[in-house]
């Protein structure tokens, strides 16, 4: 697989800057809090040739931290989980995924996850399992912190947590007081303008090459 | 004993957003579990359950949000507040339809609201 570049996140900045933020007015996020902009990741990451560089992206850290799954609280996490699936196969590897539910729906004993099975016939999500949580936006870290307890319940090991982007509120800061290797492309300021984080840049190879982002 | 009267009260006066939305209607349904007579707790339970489903993912401005709460707190509060005395069927039964016809016609507002 191409290495990705700077050039490509560059691109992926500012195809998600253009298209996922809201601005001019007050609006009451999910989490009660006020913000002078929203923030919608799906507006970008439902659109092939953005999903197919965040899951580059995103598949390199998955790499390095070894997971061997890729998840998290439907909905924000499922088309990242697939982006991620998809890179994984133009590499040479098949990286499953799975979804992690809002509400436990009222029957089985998996209630609250849906997952690829596994070539073996086991179910995914199982102990040791090391596995890495996704989310396309993190603000309060609600989300994130949901799906972790859901598959650490069932025994897995979160070795990775990656948002696309961390909202100014800061929630990536209590994932990591907690312990885990937590990622994120971009980051916000108050006033909705996306940064790219730094390690992010210096992880990614200095050679331009055309843009795969087809807008 | 829990008093779920008092806790979704306390619930209604908070601000309307979607994680509000979910814990009213986790606690409601709850309640409609562990009542015997669980039928307003089950309206309050399908109402927050469709608000949260309708505004989660959707841009939520401020104004939109008090006019929510403005537009159907009340008929709930008024419920909760008599229930805790005790009421009539018949008297549990008006409460009941008017918190549904109030949502019912929230419905119709909320189509008119642009999705941004």
């Amino acid at each position: 697989m191409t290495r990705v570049t700077r050039q490509d996140i560059y691109e992926l900045r500012d195809a998600m800057q253009g298209l996922c933020f809201q601005y001019g007015g007050d609006f009451t996020l999910s989490s009660g809090l006020k913000s002078k902009y929203y923030y919608n990741g799906k507006r970008a990451v439902l659109r092939p040739g953005v999903a197919r560089l965040i899951g580059r992206v995103v598949l390199q850290l998955v790499e390095e931290a070894g997971a061997e799954a890729v998840g998290g609280l439907e909905i924000g996490s499922i088309p990242i989980a697939q982006a991620v699936g998809a890179a994984g196969l133009e590499a040479g590897r098949e990286i499953p995924a799975f979804i992690v539910r809002k509400e436990a729906k009222q029957h089985g004993d998996r209630e609250q996850v849906a997952e690829a099975a596994p070539d073996q016939g086991e179910h995914l999500l199982t102990s040791g399992r090391k596995v890495a949580i996704v989310d396309d936006v993190i603000t309060t870290g609600g989300s994130i912190e949901k799906a972790i307890e859901v598959v650490e319940a069932l025994g897995c090991q979160v070795v990775l947590v990656v948002a696309l982007v961390e909202r100014h509120e800061g929630g990536g800061q209590g994932i990591r007081d907690r312990g885990y290797n937590f990622r994120r492309l971009f980051y916000t300021n108050e006033e909705g303008h996306l940064f790219i984080d730094e390690a992010l840049l210096h992880g990614a190879a200095e050679t331009a090459r055309e843009g795969v982002l087809r807008r | 004993m829990r008093h779920f009267y008092t806790e979704l009260q306390r619930l209604l006066e908070r601000e309307f957003y979607a994680d509000n939305f979910a814990e009213i209607a986790r606690l409601a349904r709850e309640a409609a579990e562990s009542m015997d007579r669980p039928l307003p707790f089950f309206v309050v339970w399908t109402v927050f359950l469709l608000l949260d489903r309708d505004w989660r993912e959707r841009p939520l401005r401020m104004e939109v949000a008090d006019r929510m709460k403005r537009h159907l707190s009340p008929p709930i509060e008024r419920y909760l507040r008599a229930a805790e005395s005790g009421l009539s069927p018949e008297s549990e039964a008006e409460h009941l339809n008017e918190i549904v016809e109030r949502f019912l016609s929230w419905l119709q507002i909320q189509r008119d609201i642009p999705w941004e």
